[in-house]
């Protein structure tokens, strides 16, 4: 079926005619071969009826052959000796122009299907020679040969009706019929004349013949009816006016007489020739129907033969015809057809420009018509489409561009993260410049992080990511977990590696559902602001300590603070001054120490002024310095560290100079009060100091300053007696004034008293300055304890040191006897800087003391000493 | 809805207590450790947990992981002074929904609650 389907439109139409064209030609064959059978048939049955014809003539010259041998053996044999040799020499003639005749190569197909009766009909003539011989020697009687010739007759009739009787026609076999019967009505004529002349010369009819004579008129009789039943009406008419007349009725007044046994008027001669008249007659109408039905046979094969070529010719024409028609209208269909498809070319090619135009209203045609109508509706979708896509252009030019122009110049990093976590492929340009690569699209965000984060934010990213996902978790709360809120990046751009603080800020977006489709993520470059905000951070430190030395220096009086920036000035010089008069041979020991003392000495200064900025510093050179010491292998460089320190410090001490001589350059301008010589500054120092190391450690202290003879110790020496009495504060808050509740446990004070008394023997120059705390007085136990475990004395000497022994210990340079070192104590320097800067002053010490009540040191000196550290 | 609290510091949990009054929340429980506070997630199953990450005995996230699977629908607010991120992240890993930092205020602690319970009911 398939294989049909697929065949082109004209082998379907071929195939569609095919079983049309089967049918006519068979039914052209069945025509033709009914009409080729016709024509066949009646052109054998006209040869048939050729070869009757010459079979009757022969039949016809036997009989008469029969009569004359008849008449010759019953009477006068000379009378038709000379008819009977002119008749055998005519029957000779015919039966040989019945051999001439079945020898004609026109009839071979007939003869060869009859050859078994001619052949046998041969054999019968062959005998007539015998039969003659036999007449002629009158060996045999009239009876006999009557008997012998008909019996040829008989045969030869049989054969006429076995070539002819075999017709189609119904016409045809009628009327072969009716020259049948009518031939054997005539062989019965011709028998009765043969008995008849036999009659006519015995004179009568014999008793035997009688029978066999009124016999033979019955028979003829009967075939005679027979035939004009079947014969036509011109055969008919024809034997009727034929076969009449006044032989005819001769012969039947002739045949009364012998069958009443009348007396006999005629000879036998007259009798012959009037039954061989009517004979003849017979013969005549014999021929003429012979030639009638061999004209009627030709008539059928002439019409056969027409309608086998009108069968041809119609047929053919209407298969031509159809053959013609459809083709013509397959072609017509097909041209439409590739019309379609052309036109269809051109729709496909974009060309809708044309209608098809198909005028046949067929199927085609309608379906033109649909295919308009579709390129109509294509047209107006195409313009439709158009229209979308130009507005789909503008979009495109006014929005889209715009936003490229937006991503274009933006300074965030911009882009979307799809649910596979990778970035989007559109990104704003930032991104390149902040990370400075450009494989940024479709990676992952944790990998494009990969190189630029440590393992562990790595790891928190990947989580947070997938939380970031996770819609069961609110945004807000997965966002306070950002772990790149702000990040610290290296990117390299040109050889160059930048450090880089960069922000990423994630926001979910979601569909109209709720669900999370996409991540945006802004990534700002905060390096900029970052390193801004350290150095603000920096300068406001800065500030910040500036303004602390501002207000440290507001707050303390002008003239202590100038005397101390002095005096700190000179001696910091003294340090680099010893240091550059130092013999690396000699080693750092002495260096060391005699810088610590300035230092030390310095501490103590500030403490004392309130300068706390100033006492961090110098503790913090301390600490430098101690380590050092500790260090049995200085070098050089190390101690060029402490001179780094020194300078830094006097620098800062630069600026307050600075600072205060704008401060004293305002007081200048607005203040025009006399500056005169007092304890007021010294004084009101040492209770700052007192009360700031009072507030550090914890023990409220009071201050007492007795000055009965309102003396004033002289400029010049305030400073070094400054610092010894400072330094023998800080002694007493460290060791001597105990924690507030070991003296309740004394039943003390809670407050330690600290008193200091100016005075003088009456008329001298020395003054006598006494200090006295209300503290433990001196362990000496301990004391002694501590300088034998510094091998300071020898064990065995326990027992011999005295008080005055123990005094000179503790007022040796070095010696602690606190553990710890804080800002106050422990640095075992303390006391020794108070001997040396009583020798500096040329003055002289005692010290009174009871254990576990008080401590005093009673300092006398000159008041009119000049410069003392100069000397 | 009931509320159970689980901090080391008494301060800590007295100030959630009282910042979260106005809230429709019964407090049905108060634990200084993980191992308390595991007792009484077992006894009554509060809706709604506060929970330190740094405790005494067994840390928050361990209390956390246990919480979770003796109590899965619990919604579990943790309130940290831990300003490690990750920290954090493994936390939301574990199940837990809220997150805030310490120090926390009555205004956090209302928008923190706000979102967690708003969450609760959709």
């Amino acid at each position: 079926m398939n294989r049909i389907h697929n065949l082109s439109v004209k082998s379907k139409f071929a195939l569609a005619i095919l079983p049309l064209i089967i049918i006519i030609v068979v039914f052209d064959y069945l025509q033709i071969r009914e009409h080729y059978e016709d024509y066949k048939d009646s052109q054998r049955l006209n040869k048939a009826i050729l070869v009757g014809i010459e079979i009757n003539h022969a039949v016809h010259e036997l009989q008469k052959e029969r009569g004359i041998s008849a008449g010759f053996l019953s009477q006068d044999a000379e009378e038709f000796r000379g008819d009977l040799d002119a008749q055998r020499y005519k029957t000779d003639s015919t039966i040989q122009a019945f051999y001439d005749e079945i020898e004609r190569d026109q009839l071979a197909d007939l003869v060869s299907l009859h050859t078994e009766d001619l052949d046998n009909l041969g054999t019968y003539f062959d005998r007539i020679q015998e039969i003659r011989t036999n007449v002629d020697s009158r060996f045999i009687g009239a009876d006999q040969v009557i008997s012998y010739y008909s019996e040829i007759n008989e045969v030869a009739l049989r054969t006429v009706n076995s070539l002819i009787s075999e017709s189609r026609n119904r016409v045809a076999a009628e009327q072969v019929h009716a020259i049948i019967y009518f031939l054997k009505a005539k062989e019965r004529a011709s028998i009765e004349r043969a008995v008849g002349t036999q009659a006519f010369s015995f004179g009568s009819l014999t008793p035997e013949t009688r029978g066999q004579f009124t016999s033979l008129i019955a028979e003829q009789d009967a075939f005679i009816d027979a035939f004009t039943t079947i014969a036509d009406q011109p055969s008919l008419v024809y034997f009727n006016n034929t076969v009449s007349g006044q032989d005819v009725v001769e012969v039947d007044r002739l045949r009364e007489q012998l069958i009443q046994s009348l007396t006999l008027e005629n000879d036998a001669n007259y009798w012959y020739q009037m039954s061989t008249t009517k004979i003849n007659l017979l013969k005549k109408t014999e021929d003429f129907m012979s030639v009638r039905i061999h004209d009627y046979t030709e008539g059928i094969s002439a019409e056969a033969n027409r309608s086998l070529y009108t069968v041809l010719v119609v047929d053919s024409s209407i298969a031509l015809l159809t053959f013609v028609m459809i083709a013509f209208i397959v072609s017509h269909l097909l041209k439409d057809v590739e019309t379609l498809e052309e036109f269809t070319k051109k729709v496909i090619a974009g060309d809708l420009s044309k209608k098809v135009i198909i005028k046949t209203r067929d199927e085609i045609g309608h379906y033109a018509d649909t295919f308009n109508l579709m390129i109509t509706e294509i047209k107006k979708s195409h313009l439709a489409l158009k229209k979308e896509r130009d507005k789909a252009r503008f979009l495109y030019e006014n929005i889209y561009k715009q936003s490229q122009v937006v991503f274009e110049n933006v300074e965030q990093g911009i882009f979307l993260l799809n649910k596979e976590h990778k970035i989007s492929r559109l990104y704003s340009r930032a991104m390149e410049t902040i990370f400075g690569t450009k494989t940024i699209a479709g990676e992952t965000l944790v990998n494009f992080m990969r190189t630029l984060l440590i393992p562990r934010d790595l790891e928190a990213l990947e989580m947070f990511m997938k939380h970031l996902f996770n819609s069961d978790i609110d945004e807000d709360v997965v966002n306070q977990l950002n772990p790149v809120e702000q990040v610290k990046i290296f990117t390299e751009s040109g050889g160059m590696v930048n450090t880089k603080y960069i922000r990423l800020a994630f926001t979910r977006i979601e569909n109209k559902a709720g669900a999370i489709q996409q991540i945006m993520v802004t990534v700002t470059d905060e390096t900029e602001g970052v390193l801004l905000q350290h150095k603000l951070e920096e300068a406001d430190e800065k500030k910040k300590m500036e303004m602390e030395q501002m207000l440290s220096i507001l707050k303390i009086d002008p003239a202590l603070l100038r005397g101390f920036i002095v005096n700190s000035r000179k001696v910091l010089k003294s340090i680099s001054a010893k240091y550059e008069g130092h013999d690396e041979g000699e080693g750092f020991e002495e260096l060391l120490t005699f810088t610590f003392q300035i230092i030390h000495n310095l501490k103590g200064n500030s403490i004392v002024i309130g300068l706390q900025i100033l006492t961090d510093r110098f503790h913090k050179i301390e600490d430098a310095i101690t380590k050092l010491k500790d260090n049995p292998k200085v070098v050089g460089n190390d101690f060029l560290n402490i001179l780094y320190e020194v300078n830094e410090v006097d620098i800062i001490i630069g600026n307050m100079s600075d600072m205060l001589r704008k401060v004293a350059n305002i007081y200048n301008k607005f203040s025009s009060e006399e500056q005169t010589d007092t304890n007021y500054d010294l004084i009101d120092s040492l209770k700052r100091g007192l009360s700031t190391m009072s507030e550090d450690t914890g023990k409220a202290i009071n201050f007492d300053f007795t000055n009965d003879k309102n003396l004033t110790i002289p400029k010049i020496i305030q400073d070094p007696i400054k610092d010894i009495l400072i330094q023998l504060m800080r002694n007493s808050i460290a060791h001597g004034i105990e924690a507030p509740n070991v003296r309740i446990a004394k039943r003390k004070l809670i407050k330690g008293n600290i008193a200091i008394t100016l005075d003088n023997e009456d008329g001298s120059d020395e003054m006598i300055l006494t200090y006295r705390d209300d503290g433990n007085g001196l362990n000496t136990a301990q004391i002694i304890e501590k300088a034998i475990h510094r091998n300071v004395i020898a064990e065995s000497e326990r027992d011999k040191v005295d008080d005055a022994q123990v005094i000179d210990l503790l007022f040796s340079d070095g010696f602690s006897t606190n553990e710890d070192v804080d800002e106050y104590s422990g640095r075992g320097h303390g006391l020794g800087v108070v001997k040396s800067k009583i020798e500096e002053l040329h003055g002289t010490f005692n010290v009174n003391f009871e254990t576990g009540q008080f401590f005093e040191i009673v300092v006398k000196f000159p008041s009119n000493i000049q410069n003392p550290i100069e000397e | 809805m009931t509320l159970l609290i689980v901090d080391d510091s008494s301060i800590m949990r007295r100030t959630i207590e009282k910042n979260l009054g106005d809230y429709n929340l019964e407090i049905i429980g108060t634990a200084s450790n993980g191992n308390a506070a595991l007792e009484i997630v077992k006894e009554k199953k509060p809706d709604v947990i506060t929970l330190d990450i740094t405790m005494p005995e067994m840390d928050g996230l361990t209390c956390l992981e246990n919480i979770m699977e003796i109590h899965p629908a619990a919604k579990v607010m943790i309130i940290t002074a831990l300003s490690d991120k990750l920290t954090g992240l493994k936390a939301l890993d574990k199940g837990a929904r809220g997150f805030m930092y310490k120090p926390v205020n009555a205004d956090d602690l209302k928008k923190a609650f706000d979102k967690l319970l708003k969450k609760r009911q959709e």
